[in-house]
């Protein structure tokens, strides 16, 4: 498959999300940091995209304000063609920090319900059936009298994912979802992602460091220079579905992408 | 101990392999974790009292053995009607903390939810928290009288400042990444309040509410006996007056062991409402 150069012309108007020039400069101690600079690029429905780079290029930053928790400094984003500039309707940022991220006041069941009992006036029995099928979806169908603080860190990540799907978005943010829990434990929630994303009409913008889980996952890669970040390319994956934990990570279009994107990622530091 | 002691008697080996078996305990951590230390002192100093009067060291009026007084406190149900008295006391003190803890808290909520309130409010409240209480109660006299109303706004004002100033430092603790979750699930504001800022500022609350109820405690017995004549404070003060010291120390007695007991209550209250700081905590917070 040929790649795409990304640019202005590479952005359809079909997207489901398109992010237009968008730029970030951030006044600190006197000096201004460009974070991000004019990045295009367009997601469809159903998509799932990663968004890679070195650290400190932006990542996240470009994230948040996809999100609309953060302001850009310079074009846009929209939804529908809609521009953002709050937190949309539809649309769920899942943070990094489990462990922050969960109210641990709360039980497992009550935290996922916080994600959408205030949108609409639910009943009581409509919620906790909700959370049951959401907590079910994540394999903690009996954990939902639980606290938070009860569980490992994989099982706070589940949570965390089941309340963000409970919430039933259209596109599903991820900013680094599995780089605080173990190495199985990662490999079990991509596994999972992937099933949820699978199933439903789901799109995903995942930002990752983590070259094998980009190409494991999603259907293209946005490669980011280092700060500011641009976007240097955008690479189809090639590797076919269903994806294997371990077969997958074998095929010879896993290996060669793989090395494609880490070369050049290697190079731009 | 005893084994040190005998040391020079033991063969040098087994005097050492003893110390090592002493080693595997410490001393000093038997005694730390001994629970009655504690109440050995407080017995050991009730003693002492009862011995500067019973061996004749001390022969005066206001000092009175302690035997003497636990009878005026055991007779004082019946003669003087503790229960009334203290219930009295209890009453005032309770509207006060109440009140204080009711808008305590609203006001700290308000000033941490809100730039506007807290740049408005913060310069009175800090000239009206370094006032000492006791010197606003002249001129409340004037307004309010010496019953009940001037005590209850004494103490709600005492009670008032911790309880605000704990609530406000708890709201702007409050965890960021908790508002960014709450701002991509599109909460609304008032839910944000009271389901996150309040909930996560709760072990601020009730550390500003635990000092407040020391602080309306005192306030209390301080306000009785400084005006009106209801309380354990008025009863402290007329039994000085009246030369009564075996009733005067009972009823400072009675009112320490209610003072111990309001504060371990409240504790149990606390560790049931924030259970989840408490987990929080003994596993840290990056668990």
């Amino acid at each position: 498959m040929a790649r795409t150069a990304a640019g202005p012309a590479a952005v359809p108007h079909s997207a489901l999300l398109s992010l237009d020039g968008l730029g970030k400069t951030f006044a600190a101690a006197g000096a201004e940091v460009e974070a991000i600079r004019r990045v295009d690029l367009s997601v469809a429905a159903g998509e799932f995209v990663s968004i890679v780079g070195p650290s400190g290029c932006g990542k996240s930053t470009l994230l948040q304000i996809v999100a609309g928790l953060l302001a850009p400094s310079a074009g846009e984003v929209r939804l529908d063609g809609r521009p953002i500039s709050e937190p949309p309707e539809g649309m769920v940022y899942l943070f990094q920090q489990y462990s922050r991220s969960l109210f641990p006041w709360l039980t497992v069941e009550e935290n996922v319900a916080f994600g959408f009992r205030h949108a609409r006036d639910s009943s009581r029995r409509a919620a906790a059936s909700r959370c049951a099928r959401y907590l079910g979806m994540v394999g903690l169908a009996d954990f939902g009298a639980r606290y938070p603080w009860q569980l490992s860190g994989g099982m706070q990540q589940r949570v965390a994912i089941a309340r963000a799907l409970a919430a039933q978005p259209r596109v599903l943010l991820m900013d680094e979802p599995f780089s605080s829990v173990d190495a199985l434990t990662r490999l079990e929630l991509q596994g999972l992602i992937l099933d949820l994303w699978a199933r439903g009409k789901l799109t995903v913008l995942l930002v990752t460091h983590d070259v094998e889980e980009a190409v494991y996952l999603s259907g293209r890669i946005a490669l980011l220079s280092k700060r500011p970040g641009r976007l240097v390319e955008v690479f189809p994956n090639p590797l076919p579905h269903p994806r294997r934990p371990v077969e997958s990570r074998e095929d010879a279009r896993f290996l060669a992408l793989r090395h494609e994107l880490l070369s050049r990622l290697l190079a731009s530091e | 101990m005893l084994l040190c002691c005998a040391g020079s008697k033991i063969p040098g080996s087994l005097h050492r392999s003893l110390e090592r078996m002493q080693l595997a305990v410490p001393r000093r951590q038997i005694l730390a974790s001994a629970p009655w230390t504690g109440f050995a002192l407080v017995v050991a100093l009730l003693s002492v009292w009862e011995l500067t009067v019973a061996s004749g060291m001390v022969r005066s009026e206001s000092w009175p053995a302690l035997s003497r007084v636990l009878v005026s406190l055991q007779e004082g149900f019946q003669r003087e009607g503790w229960l009334e008295i203290f219930g009295s006391t209890l009453y005032r003190m309770a509207c006060g903390f109440s009140i204080a803890a009711a808008l305590g808290t609203a006001a700290g909520l308000a000033m941490g939810a809100s730039s506007l309130v807290y740049r408005t409010f913060m310069p009175t409240v800090e000239i009206f928290r370094v006032l000492p209480i006791p010197a606003v109660v002249p001129p409340l006299i004037f307004f309010l009288g010496v019953d009940d109303p001037l005590k209850i706004t004494v103490i709600a004002l005492a009670a008032f400042f911790p309880i605000a100033l704990n609530t406000f430092a708890g709201v702007r603790a409050v965890d960021p990444v908790h508002l960014l979750i709450a701002r991509t699930f599109r909460v609304p504001r008032r839910k944000v309040l009271l389901g996150i800022q309040l909930p996560s500022a709760l072990p601020y609350v009730l550390a500003g509410c635990r000092i407040s109820l020391g602080i309306s405690f005192i306030v209390t017995v301080v306000t009785e006996m400084v005006a009106g004549s209801e309380g354990v404070g008025y009863f402290i003060v007329s039994m000085q007056y009246a030369m009564r010291a075996d009733d005067m120390y009972a009823a400072i007695i009675l009112l320490s062991a209610i003072g111990y007991l309001l504060n371990r209550a409240f504790l149990g209250l606390e560790a049931r409402a924030i259970h989840w700081a408490r987990e929080l905590d003994a596993r840290g917070r990056n668990a």
